[in-house]
């Protein structure tokens, strides 16, 4: 297995050559067949400006199965990477039908991902494909042009078994430590915790020790109290402020201070800052839109100023079912104060400006929010759509912090990038993974 | 610790925090050198504010298991 440092030295030997032969900084970092993995290994990928993961060694677990082929890796620091494990589990493949069933049947992240990826080709060894596997790749292919002697022939596919998994089947599987982890006090198996946490209470009646003594061995597991929160000094239980909360107005917002902490919220109600008086670091990422939710273009739009502008419109169209009902999109700004509403079944188009009166959709300084329906419902128009005849205007899926918005898309950071990007995963696309510049 | 990759004589060294907890520490520097700043992997360097340096003495703070590349210009 490789350290850290040891990974450090192939990414940047790696990426040099790309960088100085082919002029290209690549942004993927290609790990097939490490025999496990540092715990840093997200925080170097980062670290070495890649943006992507992919890795297949995990299909060789001895003891579980992973239960993911895309997801973000995250790191012992925190540092995220977004990850592929080809589902095909081999990195020998000849594309063929047996290979690509298995792949079909095992992709974990089938209905959420659109794809997965295939290493193709002699993997263990290198050398990439043969005639034989690019011909059974091509459409139609099946049978390929024999490159000796000008034959047809049917592709003979040639399986090479893995030295290491030879080796595996050969030596006998390693001992389950089950016996070391049951002495301290691991559940062997998730579900023996009730049947355990029997027996341990019933050990703890008839000890001679006591509720209070220290007892070795699985009953310590479950008669350890739940872990109290230490306030200062170490006291268990609900913290007293150190000094009492010194509340000063600054602005429009207000300063919270108990000299451990200094809290800062402005104008809008927006946690601005909060600062570790002992240590001086401050605990809010910079930037306006500091404790506001980013989840949905809605959220993003109501949140704060400094927003960015509103994604367009198709782009919304084409992550929403086909004939999903009324989208209500907002305009920003103070002057916009309409909502407009398309109705996107049959084929109409058609366009409704309902009013939005004080105390109806719009509240205060912000722009209207698609989920601020007052009581008594909103002046609405009706969009004459399919659906029974015109729906009034509400809203249905996009709702404040619903699951629903358009994913930010990592933005490659043109700063420094020591954590990978938060954003929720895009999905792979097969250009993604090559080089893009 | 080592010398920078482009034969241009920096001096790069790279720390890690490894009792998984934030760590303020002190790299006190045998000769003379300025600026320091923080680099990636490839020894490039990254926007950040680079870390304080006073006589010698750079100034860190470190995430838990953060790694950090330091790279020092010898004056």
């Amino acid at each position: 297995m490789s350290g850290g440092e040891a990974l450090v030295r192939q990414l940047v030997h790696g990426e040099r050559f790309f960088l100085d032969e082919l002029g290209v900084e690549t942004e993927e970092v290609w790990l097939p067949d490490s025999f496990g993995y540092s715990a840093a290994l997200p925080q170097l990928v980062t670290l070495s400006r890649s943006r992507w993961l992919l890795t297949q060694e995990i299909s060789w677990s001895q003891f579980n199965r992973f239960p993911h082929h895309t997801f973000w890796w995250e790191g012992l620091d925190g540092s995220r990477v977004f990850t592929h494990f080809p589902p095909v589990d081999t990195y020998n493949t000849e594309l063929s039908g047996h290979e690509m069933g298995h792949l079909v049947r095992s992709f974990a992240e089938k209905g959420r991902a659109h794809r997965s990826l295939v290493p193709f080709g002699w993997g263990d060894g290198g050398g990439g494909p043969t005639r034989e596997m690019l011909g059974r790749a091509a459409p139609g292919g099946g049978a390929v042009v024999g490159h000796r002697g000008g034959a047809h022939r049917a592709p003979v596919p040639v399986r090479r078994a893995r030295p290491d998994l030879e080796e595996g089947a050969a030596a006998p599987v390693p001992r389950h430590p089950a016996r070391q982890l049951h002495r301290l006090g691991a559940p062997r198996e998730p579900g023996d915790l009730p049947a355990r946490a029997r027996r341990a209470g019933g050990d703890r009646r008839r000890s001679p020790a006591g509720a209070g003594g220290q007892r070795r061995g699985r009953a310590r597991l479950q008669r350890r109290p739940a872990r109290a929160w230490r306030g200062p000094g170490g006291r268990r239980g609900p913290a007293e402020p150190a000094e009492p909360v010194a509340v000063t107005v600054d602005g429009a917002g207000y300063v919270l201070d108990n000299a451990l902490v200094r809290a800062q919220v402005d104008g809008r109600g927006l946690l601005v800052s909060v600062v570790d008086a002992v240590t001086g670091r401050e605990a809010i990422a910079a930037g306006p839109r500091a404790t506001s939710c980013r989840s949905t273009p809605t959220c993003r739009a109501a949140g704060t100023p400094g927003r960015r502008p509103h994604p367009p419109a198709h782009r919304h169209r084409s992550r929403r079912r086909r004939g999903a009902g009324d989208r209500a999109g907002e305009r920003h700004g103070r002057r916009a104060r309409a909502a407009r509403v398309r109705h996107l079944d049959g084929g109409a188009d058609d366009h409704a400006r309902p009013r939005l009166t004080p105390g109806g959709l719009h509240r205060g300084d912000r722009p209207a929010r698609v989920g601020d329906v007052p009581e008594g419902g909103v002046p609405a128009g009706r969009t004459g759509g399919s659906r029974g005849g015109g729906d009034a205007v509400r809203p249905r899926r996009h709702r404040r912090c619903g699951p629903r918005g358009p994913p930010d898309q990592p933005a490659r950071a043109a700063g420094p990038r020591l954590r990978a990007s938060r954003a929720p995963s895009p999905r792979p696309s097969t250009t993604g993974w090559s080089s893009r510049r | 610790m080592k010398l920078a990759d482009d034969g241009s004589g920096d001096v790069v060294v790279r720390l890690y925090e490894a009792l998984g907890a934030r760590a303020a520490g002190r790299l006190t520097l045998g000769f003379a050198a300025a600026p320091v700043v923080v680099t990636d992997l490839l020894e490039r360097p990254f926007d950040t504010p680079p870390p304080g340096l006073t006589d010698g003495v750079v100034a860190l703070v470190l995430r838990p298991f953060r790694i950090l590349t330091l790279r020092l210009r010898r004056s």
